[in-house]
């Protein structure tokens, strides 16, 4: 079999968070291109014995569009993972794993203070336009990331840099913290250590863009000082380049020139087109796979593993069986319940609601995919809580939610609108939700539409009750738990308005903490009172499945949503055009 | 496009028949006019489906029962419990089909009652007035024809939400045209006949000939007209639903039973083949008493 | 003649006025306030009351009215919400799929419905004529949509004939008008049939048949020549029952065209693509109607409108 994916990696995840940690912090460490990108031609791809072979393009479906190209606000997996091919940014993970490995830069060094990052940046990087790709390049993203009138999502991670705080707050135009000596390296200064602060570079966030491209086409009506592009152009110096983008097809070139090379010498990336068909239909998309006429199904740009009315087919047909790969996710799915809006202002509601929800019902619709979820944090996640208090645990009990909802004073029911995403399994969960609540009397509207259109409600913290996921950006607690609920982040990324200046006061004292027993201590507090508080009804951990065809070498699922296309290849009879 | 089969008025109801035993004379119509009685047929079940939901429904359209799905999640087939088999919520079809029905018929008939009010209204007065009223009536009305039907109730419903009544609403204040245009010939017919002019003559209000004179005369086609309107605002309705701008869940219509159908009809084509067997008949009962009653109300139209 | 063309063409003007009243009315009726939608949801309200004032939504609605129509006759439609990009601009690339689609289920229509009526009209009143209108009269029922994926469910899936939907070539095509041409080609059999029967008693066609015409001859070279003038108005009408069944069409079978443009701006609340298409349908009806109209009255002058 040609397809490779390494089990246990769960494990491994966790193993690597705390190495990571160890190394971020304390030591001086630094890292260099001879274990990055050259040793990683077969280790990519998790070891495949073959030589990759150049040319021929793919085709795939994809269930929603995505929804944003631009870097400082592609912050969904499905934008993320688009971002991350058409962009560099200064590390990435290496294959599978959770060890973080140069790219743009060829190496960097961390002072031992742990204050100080240097990047020494490749020379021979390139715009697709032709424009080099400089230091510059990445601080000119880290101002629009930050600056007060933009609102990316990235802010709140990079808030740490020196005089970051005054400029994202409007304070001042400048920042202290970043500084390019010279044009290929990059001097990035903190305001205090911070354990995974290399870990954020690795997301789109800090990629390299080209700013004269984007004051050319950007949005200068609303943000004069640092325009946005929408999500019909790009310029990058990914990997791939994007050649067309409409609402029902995406398509990716490969970059000619880009700059990453094989343990063979070979340039990267292998594939010469990828093609992306937007088709929100779970069998087509199925059928399409059964005909063979995509490459892989349930992976790639939100793709939420083999759609569940199909799966119990790729599972009883032996043919179908054997190409698919199967791995438990550091996610989550959950229902946030808004604490500062509509009914679920009212704790007793959020709880009630946290009693009537039968995961376990959701989850047989996932063909029993997934582990019943009781806390934010994934237990692949370092800091997961094993010993949650009995104030923070639900069971499924319909009855005691009507009776909170009684004390709530809703002794007749009561009516909440929910937001989704309209994908199928989507709306199948949020039906199943519906009908569950509805047992305990509560009246369930709900509002699904295209992935774009349902996050800017959720994320302007206008969804009263709605469902998301949430996947790892880097392998540390704070990912989840102070992304998720620090009031701070909210509503971006903390979309149920969640605030409690006791769990902000633990979060931040997590976040800037070298002890890790410490930062687990303290997040084992946060869960413990997020959970009593029932802002998120945590559903299910995903076991996360994809099936791919035979003739695509390469493939592995990633642990960020940095997916790897650049090391796809498919065998030579399957290239045709 | 009944627009066009109606251009002719009405001759006057032919002789009654002389007296038979009811039962003959029942299965002589019965024989003289099947599409008639076959489509009043289906649309008595219809309406007894509607109205009896409750009553004989296995079970509640809306439970979602853990015995509907198999291990694997997946919609389990026809069975004792689940006559029609589950849907992917493990609901029973039959079920939700029978209340299906209701919805259904509320839309039908009521955004045709709203057709009919708005399009007789409109349709009479421009043909009974003539002049610039006329003109203005029968350009808006050109203009309402303009739009789609359904792109235009697409629209307006994702204007005022996705429910039940806006679904209605929409259908019912969008649908009129034809109605107003057909209304409009008959009564430019009708008007100079000598009986109409007889009225007239004698003082009557323009109100009392439009309503009280014109309209029983025309009243056949305009019956017809509408019966086959219920027939293509359920058709509507169950398009919108499909397109998932029609009636939300949990309440069960069969257009948006069908849409969920569509993602299961690999492992479970139940989920898709009866909700629209149930469409497909209750429209076909609406379309055969509509063409029925056109045999019979105006009978020139079907002279050969 | 000229007169009539004349008075046609000033209704049509007439109508194409209202139908921009309609479609500027919608955007604001829709509860989703423009400028916060270009400025994205994280903007700061000044930012949203700078676009405001720069689009011109804060000036009286007659003013804005006719800013609307300026920009309409410059051809230029809005921008996407969602895509950013001008509304002329997608709605020209889904143009070519749907004016493929579109004639492709004409073509079907005609191809099934003109045979069925011709036999109908000369099997009137016997077995045949019953079966076939039974089934125009099923036909009629069908919903589009499921009639599309009970094919697709048989013919892609089952027996793997034809794609599982989706735009391409000529296979692609053939599902869709198939689907489309079964539940329309009805109203031609039926138009055609009723019309032939007309024509079958004008003395013309007796004077061809006493000649001792064949039963053929007369009916192709008289009866079908001049019955289908009637069924060449209907197309007219057909134009907008096929721009809606187009809609549900594309939805089946995920056909890339306008009507999935229209559906999927519906979805999202993207107005100007909304309106765009809208608008665009309509007038493509007006325009297409007035051409028949016209057309028609040059070919047959007896026509007369009151």
């Amino acid at each position: 079999m040609s397809v490779f994916w390494k089990k246990g990696a769960a494990v491994a995840a966790s193993v690597g968070t705390l190495a990571l940690v160890l190394a971020g912090c304390g030591a001086s460490s630094s890292g260099n291109s001879s274990q990055g990108s050259n040793g990683s031609g077969q280790g990519q791809g998790g070891a495949s014995q073959q030589k990759p072979v150049e040319g021929g393009s793919v085709t795939l479906d994809m269930i929603q569009n995505i929804r944003d190209l631009d870097p400082a606000f592609a912050y969904d997996t499905q934008s993320n993972e688009v971002v991350t091919q058409l962009y560099d940014q200064l590390v990435t993970w290496k294959g599978d794993t959770t060890k973080l490995v140069p790219m743009a830069a060829e190496k960097y060094d961390i002072s031992k203070d742990g204050l100080t990052y240097t990047f020494h940046l490749r020379k021979n990087m390139k715009f697709w336009n032709g424009d080099p790709v400089t230091a510059q390049s990445f601080i000119d993203e880290f101002y629009r990331v930050l600056s007060p009138k933009m609102g990316s999502n990235g802010q709140g991670f990079y808030e740490i840099i020196q005089g970051a705080d005054q400029y994202a707050a409007g304070k001042t135009d400048k920042i202290s913290g970043l500084s390019a000596p010279n044009p290929y390296t990059l001097v990035i200064k903190l305001s205090k250590p911070e354990a995974f602060f290399l870990q954020t570079l690795a997301m789109p966030f800090a990629s390299a863009v080209d700013k004269k491209f984007i004051e050319s086409v950007g949005n200068h009506q609303v943000y004069k000082k640092n325009p946005t592009f929408d999500s019909t152009q790009a310029m990058g110096s990914g990997p791939f380049e994007l050649q067309t983008i409409n609402s029902n097809q995406i398509v990716l070139k490969k970059n000619p020139n880009y700059w990453r090379t094989d343990s063979y010498g070979q340039k990267l990336p292998y594939l010469s087109k990828i093609t992306f068909n937007i088709n929100n239909n779970d069998q087509v998309d199925a059928l399409h796979f059964q005909q063979g006429q995509t490459a892989w199904i349930g992976w790639n740009f939100g793709g939420d593993g083999i759609p569940s009315s199909a799966y119990p087919q790729f599972m009883s047909n032996p043919n179908l069986k054997k190409l698919t790969v199967s791995a438990v996710q550091n996610s989550v799915q959950y229902v946030g319940l808004n604490t500062k809006l509509g009914p679920t202002k009212n704790k007793l509601v959020r709880q009630a609601i946290e009693y009537a929800i039968d995961k376990q019902a959701i989850i047989k619709l996932n063909n029993g995919r997934g582990k019943v979820a009781n806390q934010p944090l994934p237990p692949g996640v370092v800091g997961y809580d094993n010993n949650l208090s009995p104030k923070a645990q639900y069971t499924y009990d319909p009855n005691k939610a009507k009776q909170l909802l009684k004390q709530a004073g809703y002794p007749h029911g009561l009516t909440i609108d929910m937001y989704s995403e309209n994908s199928p399994d989507q709306v199948k969960f949020d039906q199943a939700v519906q009908g569950q609540l509805a047992k305990v009397g509560i009246k369930v509207k709900l509002h699904t539409s295209s992935w774009g259109t349902f996050l800017n409600v959720a994320e302007a913290g206008k969804a009263p009750m709605f469902w998301l996921a949430w996947i790892q950006d880097f392998p540390d607690a704070s990912d989840f738990l102070n992304t998720l609920f620090n009031s701070n982040q909210a509503p971006v990324n903390n979309s149920t308005n969640y605030s409690n200046p006791q769990v902000d006061k633990w979060l931040n004292q997590a976040q800037y903490s070298n002890d890790q027993n410490e930062r687990n201590q303290l997040y084992a507090k946060v869960t413990d009172q997020v959970m009593e508080d029932a802002a998120w009804v945590p559903i299910y951990y995903d076991v996360f499945t994809a099936a791919v065809q035979p003739w695509v070498h390469g493939f592995y699922i990633p642990k960020a949503t940095t997916d790897p296309l650049e090391w796809i290849w498919i065998d030579k009879s399957h290239q045709k055009g | 496009m009944a627009a066009m089969q109606f251009e002719t008025p009405p001759a006057p109801a032919a002789a009654a028949p002389p007296a038979k035993p009811f039962t003959k004379k029942f299965w002589k119509s019965v024989r003289d006019f099947p599409m008639l009685y076959l489509g009043a047929l289906i649309i008595v079940l219809l309406i007894l489906a509607a109205v009896l939901a409750p009553v004989i429904s296995p079970h509640n359209p809306t439970t979602q029962f853990s015995d509907g799905l198999t291990e694997s999640g997946i919609p389990v087939g026809p069975s004792a419990k689940f006559p029609l088999g589950a849907d992917n919520l493990g609901r029973d079809i039959l079920s939700r089909v029978l209340y299906g029905a209701q919805v259904s018929l509320l839309v039908g008939v009521i955004s045709t009652v709203i057709n009919l009010v708005l399009g007789v209204l409109v349709g009479t007065v421009a043909g009974y007035f003539g002049g610039w009223v006329d003109n203005v009536l029968m350009r808006v009305t050109d203009i309402i024809l303009a739009f789609p039907l359904l792109l235009f109730a697409m629209a307006l419903v994702a204007v005022l939400g996705p429910s039940l009544w806006n679904v209605l609403f929409a259908i019912g204040v969008l649908g009129w045209g034809t109605m107003a245009r057909v209304v409009r010939g008959q009564v430019l017919a009708v008007k100079e006949f000598e009986y109409v002019q007889a009225e007239r003559a004698l003082g009557a209000s323009n109100t009392r000939i439009m309503f009280r004179v014109i309209l029983p005369n025309i009243i056949g086609p305009v019956i017809v007209l509408s019966t086959l309107n219920v027939g293509q605002n359920i058709l509507v309705e169950a398009g919108l639903s499909f397109l998932g701008i029609g009636i939300q869940p949990p309440t069960p219509s069969w257009g948006n039973m069908i849409e969920a159908g569509m993602q299961t009809y690999q492992v479970a084509p139940w989920t898709l083949w009866f909700p629209g067997l149930a469409l497909v008949i209750a429209v076909l009962g609406f379309n055969l008493l509509g063409d029925g009653l056109r045999d019979i109300l105006d009978p020139r139209n079907t002279q050969h | 003649m000229y007169a009539y063309i004349l008075r046609r063409l000033f209704s049509a003007v007439i109508v194409l006025f209202g139908i921009s009243v309609v479609t500027f009315l919608l955007i604001y009726a829709i509860p989703a306030d423009p400028a916060r939608m270009i400025a994205g949801p994280k903007a700061p309200e000044s930012v949203v009351l700078t676009i405001r004032h720069q689009l011109g939504l804060d000036q009286p609605l007659p003013l804005q009215y006719i800013h609307y129509v300026w920009r309409l006759l410059h051809g230029d439609l809005g921008t996407s919400y969602t895509y950013n990009l001008p509304v002329a601009t997608m709605i020209v690339q889904r143009l070519w799929p749907t004016a493929e689609l579109a004639l492709g289920c004409w073509l079907a229509e005609l191809i099934i419905g003109i045979p069925l009526g011709i036999y109908t009209a000369r099997h009137a009143r016997r077995l045949g004529d019953y079966i076939v209108s039974a089934l125009a009269l099923i036909g009629i029922s069908l919903p589009l949509f499921w009639l599309g994926l009970l094919l697709l469910y048989w013919l892609a899936y089952q027996v793997p004939i034809f794609p599982l939907g989706g735009f391409g070539g000529l296979r692609y095509l053939i599902l869709p008008s198939l689907t489309y041409g079964i539940t329309g080609a009805a109203y031609y059999t039926r138009l055609l049939k009723s019309s032939m029967l007309e024509v079958m008693q004008q003395d013309y066609v007796r004077t061809a048949r006493a000649k001792g015409a064949g039963e053929s001859r007369v009916t192709f070279r008289h009866v079908v020549r001049n019955a289908l003038i009637p069924v060449v108005t209907f197309a007219g009408i057909d134009f907008s029952y096929l721009l809606t069944g187009v809609v549900l069409v594309e939805a089946t079978f995920n056909w890339n065209g306008f009507g999935s443009l229209a559906y999927t701006a519906i979805q999202n609340l993207d107005v100007p693509v909304i309106m765009g298409t809208v608008l665009l349908v309509a007038v493509a009806v007006v325009l297409f109607n007035l051409i028949v109209d016209i057309l028609y009255s040059v070919i047959d002058p007896r026509i007369r409108y009151s």
